[in-house]
């Protein structure tokens, strides 16, 4: 299997690299690690390169979580990559909106390696 | 930052100190592997803060105070590696710790998980600035410390 390339899309840089230490940890073979600060940065990354994973935050400037899922949508070949919230906005109407936009998973903050593992490892192991 | 219009305040009580001081434990133990204990002593030098906006059902202001050490041993714990107290990362790690205990916070109190929204974390760097809350409001004010270094929680709830 090949290593997955994920993308992160949160404003913090702490958080995105707290992110994929949890990631690594969770014993996923990460490779390529692209990083967004907002959605409107992770939407312009999808036109570089098409990651295997993505894990976003909701509560973002410019452009917020939930608006890039419903987003990503309208971006063709994206259809096919799951998508995590990792978010402290973890209320129900939240999780169903991110949840009806097409995100996979819901992880709230603050969370544990082990959490990021059950999330996600059945989402890349799935492909 | 947008709120739903029609929702009922949530009424502050006495409890809250004890809902952040659960919140602190909840962050400080799964993000960053430090016990949290209250503290006794009722300082905390405040070289740097962290902010988080609340609308909703719960207006105000949730904000963590320490020295620029505590925040750079916080932001180590959530790295994993030293940090230094001038490094970038300790404002942005600071934040992030706000917002997570607000988050937890407010999933905690019932009417505010679904009807109350935070804002994105805003840092101060300096102790010289005074917050001054709308009149009517409560404030709640919670010393702890994180394995010995001492964070100072100040909840300012508009009514």
């Amino acid at each position: 299997m090949t290593p997955i390339c994920a993308l992160i899309v949160d404003d913090s840089s702490v958080m995105r690299k707290i992110v994929e230490r949890s990631l690594r940890q969770a014993g996923l073979d990460i490779g390529e690690v692209m990083e967004a600060g907002n959605g409107m940065e992770a939407l312009a990354a999808l036109q570089k390169k098409k990651p295997d994973l993505i894990l976003s935050d909701i509560n973002m400037p410019s452009m917020n979580g939930l608006e890039f899922v419903k987003q990503l949508q309208n971006v063709a070949g994206m259809k096919d990559v799951p998508v995590v919230m990792i978010t402290t906005e973890a209320s129900e109407s939240h999780v169903v909106e991110a949840l009806s936009y097409g995100a996979k998973g819901y992880i709230r903050k603050p969370f544990t390696p082990e959490q990021v593992k059950e999330h996600v490892f059945p989402l890349v192991t799935k492909k | 930052m947008s709120a739903q219009t029609s929702t009922i305040p949530v009424q502050p009580n006495a409890g809250w100190v004890d809902i952040v001081h659960e919140s602190l434990h909840e962050v400080c133990d799964m993000m960053l592997g430090m016990k949290v204990t209250r503290s006794e002593n009722q300082t905390v030098k405040a070289d740097v803060t962290a902010i988080v906006g609340l609308a909703g059902s719960l207006c105000g202001l949730f904000s963590i105070r320490c020295s620029r050490a505590t925040a750079a041993k916080l932001a180590g714990k959530m790295l994993g590696m030293e940090v230094g107290e001038n490094d970038a990362d300790v404002l942005d790690a600071l934040g992030e710790v706000c917002n997570m205990v607000a988050g937890s916070f407010k999933s905690k109190v019932p009417g505010a998980a679904e009807l109350c929204m935070l804002s994105v974390p805003t840092t101060i760097d300096g102790a010289d600035y005074r917050i001054h809350p709308l009149r009517g409001g409560t404030c709640f004010e919670l010393f702890s410390k994180c394995d010995e270094a001492p964070v100072q929680i100040l909840l300012h709830v508009h009514q």
